[in-house]
């Protein structure tokens, strides 16, 4: 096998605790998504057997065809990760993870007789414990029982993904997802005693965005989380600072305000006179010990709490610029200097625009972490979000393939090279 | 449905020298394309983003996008003459999505149940076909030298031209 063939059969797959992305080097720049979640079949009843369904767990994007009432998604609907962790004995989980890697393969592995399998780059927490690295190497062997799927296969924490990504060797790099976020000074490796992980990520302002929607007099929609998702993605801002923002659309009302319609539905939505709550979605994310938030707390919003998940303590209220400080103050002093001046924003829950007319007002994410670290007292800082900052991880998995020279094979001493299944 | 979108990368293959980013960026700019920061350059409709090197840097990975959805032909053409004059060949990989990919593999003779690989000649050149439907992707891929530059037209429209505007679909 060559170092061509390698090339062109790169295949990246991001586990990523809410979404998992995965797709071969040829697809471009965007890879596939689904959810991260698999739906355990009753094979033995009746319908299924009339209805020919002969598989034990769905996953992907059928998925949704197969459920079926209340509570037995509750029961059935498995969503194997929690905060980027698949317990080590949770046997369903690990059967989802296998199904979900199986999906995403076949969807991509031509039947073409020169085809002799991928070259699997994976992407998982940072935090994630070594268990979780050898059951994913198992899997991918055992996915090679009918057919060859899987020439390869190397993890790597998506974090340096993202570093890899950006070819930025010393930074430190904020993943935040659907679920958590990771904060992790790299010097050439990740320097996984600074790691500090947030118990907190898009999910926490879908659920501000949610009481928001019930205080506007929209109760029924919050329920539905895509729907509320999908508002958040649309009328989120994120404040300068927030109490200016809040001053601004109180004067500036007209400024602020925007219908949004739901497309193939006959709702809209318009916050109207609290459509200074706008900011505080953004806010939410990046400082949610702000007292402003204290109101839903005590209305029974729950607050991001602090866990424990294996060896790792993820935290639940700290501010996005304080964790950061915690993890580069962990790193040598000589260091720090560097890593605050580079400083990656990456993952979904970092993708803020400023619209039209509130320039000053609502930022990016990366303006707000400037603002929010200078206030701390830190100067020279360069924070960047990354290039379509949901895929980045994705994007370094293939990088990372297309430059470890196939024949590098793996060392545990190291986690890196490929672990070869031929 | 989306407009039909192509996704372009460009794998270029240098001669027995390693080179790399800073050979082709620098070729490109005194082609008339603009330096937007160090990995991305851009001219008209095109934009250029370095995604890697290989280790030997005897090959660099690009990635090419379009605001038009796939490049005019004859840009594409020059874009690939110029690469050319540092490169040895590049392999094209063209991947095609919001296309209806059932009727773009029946059209080519693909099975469009299956993820189907299928080598082509078309206009002079071989290409390689993959049809994937269930995530709804037709990939597209050849090697091109400075000698198969001239079959570049043929193959557009010849096949993406159908592609692109769906005439492939509507059949």
């Amino acid at each position: 096998m060559s170092e061509e063939y390698k090339r062109s059969h790169v295949f990246g797959i991001d586990y990523g605790t809410s979404d998992f992305k995965y797709g071969p080097i040829t697809i471009g720049e965007v890879p596939e998504v689904t959810e991260n979640r698999g739906y355990f079949t009753e094979k033995n009843s009746i319908m299924s057997r009339v209805m020919g369904v002969s598989r034990d767990i769905v996953v992907g994007k059928e998925l949704p065809l197969f459920l079926e009432s209340r509570e037995d998604v509750a029961e059935r609907l498995v969503y194997p990760m929690r905060n980027g962790i698949v317990e080590r004995n949770d046997a369903k989980a690990w059967q989802v993870t296998k199904e979900l890697t199986r999906y995403a393969l076949e969807n991509f592995a031509p039947s073409d007789p020169d085809f002799r399998g991928f070259y699997v780059v994976a992407s998982l927490a940072v935090v994630a414990p070594r268990y979780m690295y050898e059951q994913l190497f198992d899997i991918f062997g055992e996915l090679n029982t009918e057919r060859m799927l899987v020439r390869a296969a190397t993890i790597i924490p998506q974090p340096l993904a993202v570093a890899i990504a950006h070819k930025i060797p010393t930074c430190v790099v904020v993943e935040s997802g659907h679920g958590n976020t990771q904060v992790c000074p790299i010097s050439m490796y990740p320097i996984r005693n600074a790691v500090l992980a947030l118990n907190r990520g898009g999910s926490a302002a879908n659920i501000l965005t949610s009481e928001i929607l019930k205080d506007t007099g929209y109760g029924d929609l919050a329920k539905e989380e895509k729907l509320v998702r999908r508002v958040k993605e649309q009328i989120g801002l994120l404040p300068r600072r927030l109490e200016e923002a809040i001053d601004f659309a109180r004067r500036n009302p007209d400024k602020v305000k925007r219908e949004i319609r739901i497309e193939g539905t006959r709702i809209k939505i318009d916050l109207g006179d609290e459509s200074w709550t706008r900011f505080l979605i953004g806010e939410y994310v990046f400082n949610p010990g702000h007292e402003i938030f204290q109101s839903y707390f005590k209305r029974g919003m729950p607050r991001p709490s602090d866990v424990k998940i294996g060896d790792t303590y993820f935290y639940g209220m700290t501010d996005m610029a304080e964790a950061i400080i915690q993890a580069v103050e962990k790193c040598s002093i000589e260091l720090q200097p560097h890593l605050y001046s580079k400083i990656i924003l990456s993952g979904g829950n970092f993708n803020w625009n400023t619209p039209r007319g509130l320039e000053g007002v609502a930022v990016t994410s990366d303006e707000k972490i400037r603002i929010m670290l200078k206030e701390k007292g830190i100067e020279n800082i360069q924070a960047t979000v990354a290039r379509e900052p949901t895929y980045s991880v994705w994007r370094g998995c293939i990088v990372y393939g297309y430059a470890v020279p196939y024949d590098f094979k793996w060392r545990w001493e190291r986690m890196e090279g490929w672990l070869n299944y031929a | 449905m989306d407009k039909p979108v192509s996704d372009i990368k460009l794998a270029c293959r240098f001669y027995q020298e390693p080179a790399g980013w800073e050979r082709i960026s620098s070729n490109l700019s005194s082609n008339g394309w603009i330096k937007i920061d160090r990995r991305v350059v851009k001219k008209d409709e095109l934009e250029i983003e370095y995604t890697v090197e290989s280790i030997d840097r005897l090959e660099i990975l690009l990635s090419l996008k379009s605001r038009a959805g796939f490049p005019n032909v004859e840009t594409f053409k020059k874009l690939l003459e110029c690469l050319l004059t540092d490169c040895w060949y590049i392999d094209v990989y063209y991947c095609f999505r919001n296309i209806n990919v059932e009727s773009v593999a029946r059209e080519l003779g693909l099975d469009s149940n299956s993820n189907e690989v299928k080598r082509l000649k078309l206009g002079g050149s071989e290409i390689l076909v993959e049809a994937y439907p269930s995530v709804g992707k037709i990939i597209v891929s050849q090697r091109i030298s400075l000698r198969d530059i001239g079959y570049i037209e043929k193959i557009y429209s010849k096949l993406f031209r159908k592609i692109l505007t769906n005439e492939v679909s509507q059949n």
